[in-house]
């Protein structure tokens, strides 16, 4: 009984706080709208409420803010559960999400893009196609005597990585230096300024779906972490059991890079933080992850918004800020590492 | 008198020594030992080969460049002006600044332009090559008058060098003059982007926010420094008067105005709804950095920003630039392609 209570408070907590954290975000930035004013304005789009506010504020609250802080959700829920996944999976924790070269592929698909094609949605497209391609081609690596182990799977992952990141140092080589480089090095760089509600829509299905799919493996996320032959002796398949997390981690890691570039340390920092939280079972690490994640990068989004009046780029916040409070906490739990018990 | 004969030779021979080699000091404050009859330059800084232009509007002595100036180039009414120009070299440079050192030798020539300021690893093999480089930096006016300088010394023609120079700080004065009695209220607040829907912006400390200063505009960016990226939101709050879209992007003020980025919306914005947003021209160079067009970027701005103050026609006046300082007479086409009336 007192467990349960626990864990019904726990779970209280892991949706509370992200929707406390969603309507503070809307508060947020360099337009002063206070709380209050702002949220009566997003309830307006659904409720009758008589307007007591300017149209520009709605233009910011409506059209500027709100589709980055969905957008910001998404992905941080999304990249923080990818890396809690993989990390339980590869029974290592220095894995993050990008481990298997799909954010170099994804990546590499959408710089050839914007020089090919200068359009945003072909950008997108090529992206996430490329990310799906940069897994198939890791898939095709670490295949061997057709099985795959864990350590060629990673191994095959590297090279992925290292191919497609030379290819984007050869793209930006070639790319006009004034025309073309700085929106490159722009897009890379990961941000959430290109939000919109197009975006959103584009990959909220798939992300909640796939976030979902990693939400109910969470027990079997446990077992892959202990190891193969605890797989098998639970008459599990452990090849196919692993497909079922790359594959979602895949679609992720490739929407998010598709829409805001590459935005490091999420992925690995937050998984590491929960377990410092709520310890080592996938159970509640999985959601705590989900939660934990979106919170973060809300917040850091938050940061790079309005902190000063030119944007802050989202990935030194995120590795920044994540590495100091990662850093702090493995001080206090003395290194509370995966496998200590 | 035999004596003084041979005084006079002796003294001739000297001269005609020292002067067959000439010396110039870079931006890097160090002296470039060069031959005295320059005929092969290589350049890489962006700007420097429409800079050598208003030096020497033959052009036949750039035999290689940035292919980021051929394509600056390319796109201006340089093209037809110095036919020569773009036949250039452009084969040893990529998007870097790092040269193929043995590629540029191929070309033989008797002097390399290469940017000083942008780390050493980039102009010490070619210092290395044998080849005498001058080191450039840019950015503000001084530099500016600094490069004409080094130019008209490397052609041999200081004068025309000079010429501009006492342009550039005519139109100064006369700027200073007109814009210090307009108080800060009739200002308008402008913005300017020079990678349009990118969001960048120039604030204090560059040579943009020197001019909008002199031109008697408030660029709202002045509250940062250097080129940043901003937010939708901060330029919602700034709200300004006039927006300047930049050379950099191919964006137009159409774009804008119909609100066609997405996740980005201009609609409330000031400048959009009085229909002021406007494309900076683009002479024998983009005039959003320094060049020898400068003087005629600030009458452009002054003619948006305080039309009450400009008594001239814009477009007579840069006719008039270029019939002075190039001897080129422009149609009106090629004014319509300056002032980039029309998409590309």
């Amino acid at each position: 009984m007192q467990l349960l209570k626990r864990k019904s408070i726990i779970f209280a907590v892991l949706i509370l706080v992200p929707i406390v954290i969603f309507f503070v975000s809307l508060g947020i930035g360099r337009y002063t709208i206070p709380l209050d004013r702002s949220c009566k304005i997003l309830f307006s789009q659904i409720f009758d409420i008589q307007q007591t506010w300017e149209d520009v504020e709605k233009t910011v609250i409506i059209n500027l803010r709100l589709p980055r802080i969905l957008l910001a959700l998404l992905i941080g829920a999304g990249l923080s559960v990818s890396g809690a996944s993989f990390q339980g999976m590869f029974r290592n924790p220095l894995v993050s999400p990008h481990i298997l070269g799909v954010s170099s592929g994804a990546g590499f698909g959408g710089v050839i893009a914007m020089i090919l094609f200068k359009n945003s949605s072909l950008v997108f497209i090529s992206a996430f196609c490329f990310g799906l391609l940069s897994i198939l081609i890791a898939f095709f690596f670490s295949k061997t005597k057709r099985k795959i182990t864990t350590l060629s799977l990673v191994l095959s992952g590297v090279i992925v990585s290292a191919f497609f990141t030379s290819l984007i140092s050869l793209v930006k080589f070639v790319a006009d230096p004034v025309d073309e480089l700085p929106s490159i090095v722009f897009w890379l760089m990961g941000s959430f300024s290109g939000a919109s509600y197009e975006k959103v829509k584009l990959i909220a299905i798939p992300m909640i779906g796939c976030i979902t799919i990693l939400f109910l493996l969470r027990w079997r996320i446990n077992i892959l972490s202990l190891g193969e032959d605890d797989v098998k002796a639970l008459g599990l398949n452990p090849n196919t059991l692993r497909w079922l997390v790359i594959l979602p981690v895949t679609v992720i890691v490739s929407l998010s890079v598709s829409v805001s570039g590459m935005i490091g340390w999420v992925g690995l920092a937050i998984p590491h933080i929960c377990r410092m939280i709520v310890g080592n079972d996938h159970r509640i690490l999985i959601p705590c992850s989900i939660s934990v994640g979106a919170v973060y990068m809300m917040l850091m989004d938050d940061l790079a918004r309005s902190l000063t009046a030119a944007e802050i780029p989202l990935g030194v916040l995120t590795a920044l800020i994540g590495i100091i409070i990662f850093g702090f906490l493995l001080k206090r739990t003395r290194g509370g590492g995966l496998f200590e018990s | 008198m035999k004596k003084f004969f041979i005084v006079i030779s002796m003294s001739l021979i000297f001269f005609s020594m020292v002067f067959s080699s000439k010396t110039i000091v870079d931006q890097r404050g160090k002296e470039v030992v060069l031959k005295d009859n320059i005929q092969r330059i290589v350049t890489l800084p962006m700007p420097a080969p429409a800079l050598l232009f208003a030096i020497d509007p033959s052009g036949d002595k750039l035999v290689g460049m940035h292919p980021a100036s051929m394509s600056a180039l390319k796109a201006s009414v340089l093209k037809k002006m110095a036919p020569l120009m773009a036949q250039a070299d452009t084969s040893f440079v990529k998007s870097g600044f790092e040269v193929n050192v043995e590629e540029l030798l191929k070309l033989k020539p008797d002097v390399v332009l290469q940017w000083c300021d942008k780390g050493d690893k980039i102009i010490e093999p070619l210092d290395r090559s044998g080849i005498p480089v001058i080191g450039l930096k840019y950015g503000t006016q001084e530099d500016l008058e600094t490069w004409l300088r080094i130019f008209g010394e490397l052609l041999d023609k200081q004068q025309g060098a000079e010429k501009i120079i006492k342009f550039h700080r005519e139109r100064i004065s006369e700027f200073e003059k007109i814009t210090v009695e307009i108080s800060e209220n009739d200002k308008p607040k402008i913005l300017y982007l020079p990678y349009g829907s990118q969001l960048y912006t120039t604030g204090k400390d560059t040579y943009n926010d020197f001019y909008f200063a002199l031109t008697g505009a408030d660029n709202v960016a002045s509250e940062i420094s250097g080129w940043k990226i901003v937010t939708m939101e901060q330029i919602m709050l700034w709200n300004p008067d006039i927006i300047y879209v930049g050379n950099f992007v191919t964006e137009m003020p159409d774009d804008f105005t119909n609100n066609t980025f997405e996740g980005q919306d201009w609609s409330a914005i000031k400048a959009v709804k009085n229909n002021a947003v406007y494309k900076v021209p683009l002479g024998v160079y983009r005039w959003d950095p320094p060049s020898q067009e400068s003087p005629l970027m600030w009458q452009w701005l002054l003619s948006i920003q305080h039309p009450e103050l400009a008594d001239y026609d814009i477009k007579t006046v840069t006719s008039e630039f270029y019939k002075a300082f190039y001897n080129y007479d422009l149609n009106d086409d090629e004014i319509a392609e300056i002032f980039q009336e029309t998409r590309e």
